[in-house]
């Protein structure tokens, strides 16, 4: 969608075409929760980081002065949520081990691994498996950077723009992903796919 | 002192700019040059494409219903706030007609119904209940990590 295209469904949606942000939301969907997919690794929770990214696209629109593509506001918005989501997860796990200090066993260790429940993960079989794992192993700005680049194809540039980093940071996260991820892949190159 | 210099041109962070095509004309240039000449970067850009060509560059399959039911979910997420804002005066008059109720109500219920006490262990058993829904509901004031692991140390 070019930019003069994207100002005139804007104003439309300012104007109260709620069609025209019917056909926004249905223009972008399928790569913001894409990202937020392979950011967070499950379903449920990539659409609902991806519906939050819409309303609250839907919430700024009056305010929105053009000055990035509506993708770019919306992966920016995306990965703000995911990192939101992980600190979340994170801080929840550690909840769940100071209550559970004393237990014989490990519980979060029997809890089910809700990333690997069937249809769920959009990388099947066993090299799908790997890969998710090795990617688990990023940070989650490395996860974003990955994704970004080597998923969405977007050029370094247009990437620290969207998560509002230096240039050198983004080539550095870059770096540091790629070489996790050659260590964790290293007996699969060739096999992946 | 020819194997030298070939060294300190190897930059491995070049080359995986050059797999993404990030570099500039002239960084481009250079490092196809460099890499004419220097078989260490040949083997690590090799290495590096086989990974990176392996990892396969995948959008999850949405069918078109499915994507059409997620538009119709956010769409009528956004719905009823543009209704408060394009009907303002509807918005208000339901508001004061639910303030009168319920004033009307309280005055009405107020004198006949009979004040309940509660034990002072039942109010402190509720205020931790509350106390805990509060900190579970509300993770997201929690980011200072520090103070998770100040309360763990405490035991």
């Amino acid at each position: 969608m070019d930019a003069a295209t994207e100002k005139i469904i804007l104003d439309r949606i300012c104007d109260g075409d709620e069609a025209s942000f019917e056909a926004l939301v249905r223009a972008h969907s399928a790569r913001v929760i894409g990202l937020a997919w392979r950011m967070v690794g499950n379903r449920e929770d990539a659409e609902d980081i991806a519906q939050e990214a819409f309303i609250r696209l839907h919430r700024s629109l009056a305010s929105f002065r053009g000055d990035s593509s509506i993708s770019t506001w919306l992966y920016r918005t995306v990965t703000r949520l995911t990192i939101d989501h992980h600190r979340r997860q994170k801080l929840k796990r550690k909840i769940f081990f100071f209550r559970h200090a004393d237990a014989e066993y490990d519980p979060y260790e029997l809890a089910a691994d809700p990333a690997a429940s069937p249809g769920d993960q959009y990388l099947a079989g066993e090299a799908g498996h790997r890969l998710s794992r090795a990617v688990e192993k990023l940070s989650v700005q490395q996860r974003a950077v990955f994704n970004l680049r080597h998923h969405e194809d977007l050029p370094l540039k247009e990437i620290a723009a969207v998560l509002k980093l230096e240039e050198g940071t983004v080539k550095s996260h870059l770096h540091r992903a790629v070489c996790i991820l050659r260590k964790e892949l290293k007996d699969l190159q060739g096999g992946l796919t | 002192m020819n194997d030298q210099r070939q060294a300190l041109s190897c930059q491995p962070q070049q080359l995986l700019l050059y797999y993404y095509a990030d570099l500039e004309a002239e960084d481009h240039r250079q490092v196809e040059q460099h890499l004419q000449s220097c078989t260490v970067c040949r083997a690590e850009l090799s290495e590096l494409q086989k990974l990176l060509d392996a990892v396969p560059v995948l959008t999850p399959e949405l069918s078109s219903v499915e994507l059409d039911r997620f538009s119709a979910r956010v769409v009528e997420q956004v719905q009823p706030q543009r209704r408060w804002f394009v009907r303002p005066a509807l918005g208000l008059a339901l508001a004061g007609a639910s303030v009168l109720l319920i004033t009307l109500n309280l005055h009405t219920l107020l004198p006949e119904s009979a004040p309940e006490h509660k034990s002072p262990l039942t109010m402190t058993v509720d205020q931790d209940v509350l106390l805990n829904l509060d900190l579970l509901q509300n993770l997201e004031l929690l980011e200072d990590l520090e103070l998770m692991q100040q309360l763990e140390r405490l035991g």
